[in-house]
């Protein structure tokens, strides 16, 4: 308490610090792209930029939900084992065909995302808890119902097509990501249920004297960060060619963790920087990107990951 | 605070309901696992053998260490998610200091937990960080140390003594066997006899009524995690010493099902309350889902992570009526 205070006032005293806060995702962004165009050969290539976008794509659709779940002082630990089921049901129901199968996969993450909301909100289990036994339970169903094995699937149709089309360099995957992204900062910014959100986060007591629906606002969140995260795995599904419930989503809850914290969305609630965490995703996918093509193993990538998130963490820390 | 408010109406209905609510929460799992393993036996001849029952408590072991460490951290009202990596990490230097001798073998692990604990529990407790991130990002750098420092794994060629501290067997009891009841004993004693086990019962608790009766809650907080650090590099140690090779991905997966077998256990992981005995029966519920899930031939081993997911979501939920049905 008295060291929230003291961080204020040390905030209002040195208000330069407050701007680098505020943009120091993308100045990090900047930086390292700048830094890959002179050092990383072939960084250049169109072709990098399209599977970097491929790649970014489901994380900022998983990443956007789990933005608004911390802005509601929340977390949902069970996107990625959402997104694996949403692909095992991709897989399991293929044969019924491609538009029914891609339907019963997001169908399968949005309900995964409804109960997570229920136990939140109406038996107020914390989201920590509640999402985590979700990311083991999801994580098991999708194995159990593929028997642990992976589903290759066919090689045209709508699924085999979001997996490879793009407009020019983007993929289409991207684009809707994009657009997905427009929405949902339409939705947090501008509408009501978006305000609620954001009420819960930074004072849930002061929500509820206000008479705001708090419990239907968290299970609204959580069941939309678990549609994201069906439409992340259908996503995911369709590049890789296959339903895989043992690869499909690995870390992803991770990633999307980092990449909201790093996009300057704070733990503590009550804000949330739409914009900052498609930068925070871009941001981890070029630095993956940038130590594979100098052939630097991935794993110091991760751990520069984590100095990020630690640092990340330690700005919103010294500005809240 | 709640305690006062929980007895008060319970005494009243002459029907002592806290204690009730409190004693299945703290018991509830030692229970479902006597349940679970009398229909395991009934339904598998083979399960109350007791070589698989030995098999069950040896596998057990590793996780076992882990879930100690988590115990203490959860009670505390923290949360380390650092623990699988540490035991891949763990895994890896015993392979590096076994040639030195299984003295280093278990030391420099150990010691490498302890100081991964120091961190961690520094930045939470001095900087207030949430614990979930700070050891989140714990997990992603030791994952990624484990990898730079052995690749896919190395192998200890003389494990000699090391190998059978984890292999061998004292009086025909398997070494591993033993480590589990003396290792959860020890901790039980710690938790529940000494001022350290008391001072992380109150921080659990309320961590502000703590420091008010003069608690070093900082001290013990970095205290905890090295606890949890030194114990989960220990059993990357013995599992090292068991497979004789230290592997990279050796502990993936541990932190997670360490906090499941916990909160399992009964647990609160909003703190302050929780058991070694229920943490042990947690972690041997989960060992013998495990088991018998493999016992079954037609049930792959994919299906071990629905049972167990689903054990937990149960747990939570029950958890959680028993939480509010004390409060009301």
């Amino acid at each position: 308490m008295s060291d929230r205070l003291t961080a204020i006032a040390a905030g209002s005293r040195l208000p330069n610090t407050a701007w680098i806060r505020a943009s120091s995702v993308y100045i990090a962004f900047a930086g390292l792209v700048l830094l890959d165009l002179i050092v990383t050969p072939g960084f250049r290539n169109p072709a990098v930029i399209r599977s970097l976008l491929f790649e970014s794509a489901p994380l900022i659709l998983i990443a956007l939900g789990q933005s608004l779940a911390i802005g509601t002082r929340g977390i949902d630990l069970s996107v990625g084992s959402v997104m694996a089921l949403s692909s095992a049901v991709i897989g399991i129901t293929i044969g019924m065909g491609q538009g029914t199968s891609i339907a019963l996969g997001i169908g399968a993450g949005l309900s995964c995302g409804i109960v997570n909301g229920l136990l939140i909100a109406v038996l107020r289990i914390d989201p920590l808890i509640s999402s985590l036994s979700l990311l083991v339970a999801a994580r098991g169903l999708a194995q159990a119902l593929l028997g642990g094995a992976r589903v290759d699937l066919p090689f045209n149709g709508p699924i085999s097509w979001l997996g490879g089309a793009t407009v020019s360099v983007v993929p289409v995957t991207a684009v809707i990501a994009l657009v997905a992204a427009f929405l949902f900062a339409f939705v947090v910014k501008r509408t009501t249920l978006g305000h609620y959100a954001i009420f819960a986060g930074a004072s849930r007591t002061a929500a509820f004297l206000a008479g705001q629906p708090v419990r239907a606002t968290l299970a609204f969140v959580y069941g939309l960060s678990g549609l994201l995260a069906g439409v992340a795995g259908l996503f995911a599904t369709a590049r890789l060619g296959a339903a895989d419930p043992n690869y499909i989503g690995v870390q992803f809850e991770l990633d999307a963790i980092a990449a909201a914290v790093i996009g300057g969305t704070p733990l503590s609630g009550g804000r949330i920087s739409t914009v900052g965490t498609i930068f925070g995703v871009l941001l981890l996918e070029v630095l993956d990107a940038s130590f594979i093509m100098n052939n630097i193993s991935s794993t110091y990538a991760q751990m520069l990951k984590a100095a990020f998130i630690v640092g990340a963490l330690y700005m919103q820390r010294a500005g809240a | 605070m709640s305690a006062a408010k929980d007895l008060a109406p319970a005494k009243r209905r002459g029907f002592d309901r806290a204690r009730v609510v409190g004693l299945i929460q703290a018991r509830g799992a030692i229970l479902v696992l006597a349940v679970a393993m009398i229909a395991a036996g009934l339904t598998f001849r083979d399960f109350l053998h007791g070589g698989n029952l030995a098999d069950i408590v040896a596998a057990a072991s590793f996780l076992g260490l882990v879930a100690i460490g988590q115990t203490f951290v959860i009670i505390m009202g923290g949360f380390d998610l650092s623990v699988g990596s540490l035991v891949s990490v763990g895994t890896v230097l015993a392979a590096y200091a076994a040639p030195y001798g299984w003295g280093a073998a278990l030391v420099v692990p150990t010691a490498a937990g302890v100081a991964v604990g120091l961190i961690d529990g520094a930045l939470i407790a001095r900087t207030r960080m949430a614990p979930f991130i700070v050891t989140l990002a714990a997990l992603l750098a030791l994952k990624g140390a484990a990898v730079a420092l052995a690749g896919e794994s190395m192998v200890i060629a003389k494990p000699g003594f090391f190998g059978v501290i984890a292999n061998g067997n004292l009086l025909g009891v398997s070494n591993l066997i033993l480590i589990l009841p003396v290792a959860f004993a020890i901790g039980a004693l710690v938790l529940n006899r000494t001022p350290f086990g008391a001072a992380i019962f109150a921080i659990g608790g309320n961590e502000d009524a703590a420091r008010m009766l003069g608690i070093r809650v900082e001290r013990v907080k970095v205290m905890t995690y090295c606890v949890s650090g030194g114990l989960a590099g220990l059993s990357g140690a013995l599992l090292a010493a068991h497979l004789s090779s230290g592997i990279s991905a050796a502990g993936n997966g541990y932190e997670l099902q360490s906090i499941a077998a916990v909160v399992i256990g009964g647990v609160l992981l909003t703190g302050g309350v929780g058991t070694m005995l229920g943490a042990l029966a947690g972690v041997l519920l989960l060992g013998l889902i495990n088991n018998v899930i493999n016992q079954i031939g037609s049930l792959s081993a994919a299906y071990q992570g629905l049972a167990s997911g689903a054990f937990l979501l149960l747990a939570v939920i029950i958890q959680a009526g028993l939480s509010r049905s004390r409060r009301s």
